[in-house]
């Protein structure tokens, strides 16, 4: 399997917003500066992603990579059109309760609700709060290599692949 | 004041066959999406720390129930630490959110929450460069946008 990623976290500035706050720019420029589009060739095809929906009080438990083994890092990332809870148990840093904020609505707006983070992972489970409305949760999991080796990511001693 | 954003994070996509624009599939397309996000206050910040130093963010003046949304590149290991509450505004939650990467593709660190007490960066090696974006968003029927 190959995964084509592109890390673009881009801070789109609104128009009028450079004249009044200079400083605005200085992040934004270089969290764009992220290196625009790698290539991993995964070999072992390890990911896990889906588009959910979920009422209030639903609660889902979201399926690992395959092959994944939680002495390695993934990267996870959960986009939610309504508030959810998130609880995440990680073998080294312990388990976390983390609560999404979004909006959706003519009146309050469509935010969506982000949670992205790289770590160790031994479960994950998504919630929705009962005083919230449904939620529509997508979510993308995949393995990351050790990044300390530039030339050659791997995992272990299983390489994944070059970076191109 | 408005940012428009694309703060999506890492978008990524799958296939099994190497394709000419991977993020026009239809993967990626479910993940891409353009929002606005209302922001009443921003800062950003840039920090070397080395292994279990932190760093505690403080949100000016504004209260625990705002919308807290921040944004984390990381090349080296450092986590979120968060202290918030629950949906019944009572039960004390806690939260580490890590980040890990390199020069080459750090790592990315985002949340969007609300009911934070506090907060804190702290590393896990060494030399760990943090670069921090922190806002204060709401949502459009805000007044105090007006």
């Amino acid at each position: 399997m190959t995964v084509h990623l592109r890390r673009q976290i881009a801070i789109r500035t609104a128009k009028g917003i450079l004249d009044g706050l200079p400083d605005a720019t200085v992040f934004p420029y270089r969290l764009t500066d992220v290196l625009p589009k790698f290539v991993l060739n995964l070999s072992n095809g390890s990911y896990s992603a889906n588009t959910i929906e979920m009422n209030a009080t639903d609660s889902y438990v979201v399926p690992l990579p395959v092959n994944y083994d939680s002495a390695n890092r993934i990267s996870c990332f959960f986009r939610t059109t309504s508030p959810i809870k998130v609880v995440i148990v990680d073998p080294e840093l312990g388990t976390s309760t983390h609560l999404i904020k979004a909006t959706n609505g003519t009146t309050k707006g469509d935010h969506y609700g982000i949670l992205m983070w790289q770590g160790r992972v031994t479960s994950i489970t998504v919630s929705v709060p009962a005083a919230f409305a449904d939620a529509e949760i997508d979510y993308f999991l995949f393995n990351i290599p050790d990044l300390t080796l530039d030339a050659s990511w791997q995992i272990g001693n299983q390489a994944l692949g070059v970076v191109s | 004041m408005n940012y428009f954003t694309s703060f999506i994070g890492a978008i990524f996509s799958a296939w099994s066959d190497p394709v000419t624009d991977p993020m026009s599939s239809h993967d990626a397309q479910q993940l891409i999406a353009s929002s606005k996000l209302n922001v009443l206050y921003h800062r950003q910040e840039q920090m070397e720390l080395d292994s279990s130093e932190s760093r505690v963010i403080s949100r000016a003046n504004y209260t625990s129930s705002e919308w807290t949304y921040m944004v984390m590149r990381v090349v080296g290991k450092a986590y979120f630490e968060i202290t918030a509450l629950d949906t019944d505004d009572v039960t004390v939650i806690t939260s580490k959110i890590p980040a890990y990467g390199t020069e080459k593709m750090p790592g990315i660190a985002i949340i969007s929450s609300y009911n934070i007490t506090a907060i804190s960066v702290v590393s896990q090696q060494d030399n760990t460069l943090v670069e921090l974006y922190a806002a204060i968003s709401c949502a459009d029927d805000d007044t105090r946008l007006n």
